[in-house]
């Protein structure tokens, strides 16, 4: 299935969950933020959060500022 | 010199530094450290999908400095809220740096939208420190709102103008019930001084320190400044006077 990460749209089998995501993407999950659609999705929930065809997941992380 | 105390946290230190501008993450994290900060901001971005691990987090000791990120890059209250719940999550952390600009030309605070976001987050167990305009009476509403602190600007982010503000500052501080950290526009340790006479509780220095030639140095300097300027405060100034009052004894010695 395909989902949109940061507006990037990546291949990922079906019924995947976030934790299973972010592996793929090679992202370490320390001081990261994920949203699908509006929701923040807190980390305790990754493992059982299932992604669907054209979910819009929105990564965060902490950056330089002032 | 007295503790600074926010949302009943203790800090050694009055200086608080932001982490954007500097030209490395290993530039920053030397200027953090020589700068004695126990508060640092931070904003939030999207991951680069292409680099995902590259992490300011790695350069900033959590035994050192407690993390304020910002909500920088939000137009409106309800995507402040957003972006705040996003960073309690992505840092561990429910202090805040509120600041909504949706201008990007002076980067001046948005007020109606601050004060509502305000008032949400703070009913959500945030600690919120606001970015705002430096106005007494918002000031006051913003305490009221459930503000831990209130952050007016000296001047326009990163412009380096000093405390252009002062007279409002002023009374800011006179009327305030929580800390006020004069953040934004303070270009040296001159104006940080300043505003530490004055009695601001604290202050929030970025441009300054970044892009200064050494950076390292200049976050030392600040650190001096700032102690400085609480030293004299707490010590309590002499008065301005429009006549001179004579400092030597003035005994006319010579007369004979």
């Amino acid at each position: 299935m395909k989902v949109y990460v940061n507006d990037e749209s990546i291949n990922l089998a079906d019924a995947s969950n976030i934790t299973q995501l972010l592996k793929q993407l090679e992202t370490a999950p320390k001081g990261l933020a994920v949203a699908v659609g509006p929701n923040i999705v807190p980390s305790s929930l990754w493992d059982e959060y299932k992604l669907k065809e054209d979910d819009q997941v929105l990564l965060i992380r902490a950056t330089q500022g002032g | 010199m007295q503790k600074l105390i926010i949302a009943g946290q203790e800090f050694n230190s009055r200086l608080f530094l932001g982490t954007g501008k500097f030209s490395s993450n290993q530039l920053m994290e030397q200027a953090l450290i020589a700068s004695g900060s126990e508060m640092v901001t931070t904003a939030l971005r999207r991951v680069d999908i292409q680099n995902p691990d590259d992490d300011i987090l790695k350069h900033i000791n959590p035994d050192r400095f407690r993390l304020l990120p910002n909500t920088s890059g939000v137009r409106t209250a309800k995507e402040a809220v957003f972006a705040a719940e996003l960073a309690r999550e992505a840092l561990q952390t429910n202090w805040l740096k509120l600041e909504i600009h949706p201008d990007p030309k002076y980067l001046l605070a948005d007020t109606v939208e601050t004060l509502k976001a305000c008032e949400e987050l703070a009913k959500k167990g945030f600690i919120v420190l606001p970015y705002m305009q430096a106005d007494p009476i918002l000031a006051k509403q913003l305490e009221e709102a459930g503000s831990a602190a209130v952050m007016p600007l000296g001047s326009p982010i990163g412009s380096n103008k000093g405390l252009i503000t002062r007279e409002f500052l002023q009374i800011i501080i006179e009327q305030a019930n929580v800390p006020v950290v004069v953040d934004a526009g303070i270009g040296a340790p001159s104006h940080a001084a300043e505003a530490m006479e004055m009695g601001a509780d604290a202050v929030l220095v970025n441009t300054a320190i970044a892009v200064a030639n050494d950076p390292v140095m200049m976050a030392e300097a600040f650190k001096l400044s700032v102690e400085a300027g609480r030293m004299a405060f707490e010590a309590k100034l002499g008065q301005q006077l429009n006549t001179a009052e004579a400092s030597s004894p003035l005994t006319s010695f010579l007369d004979l």
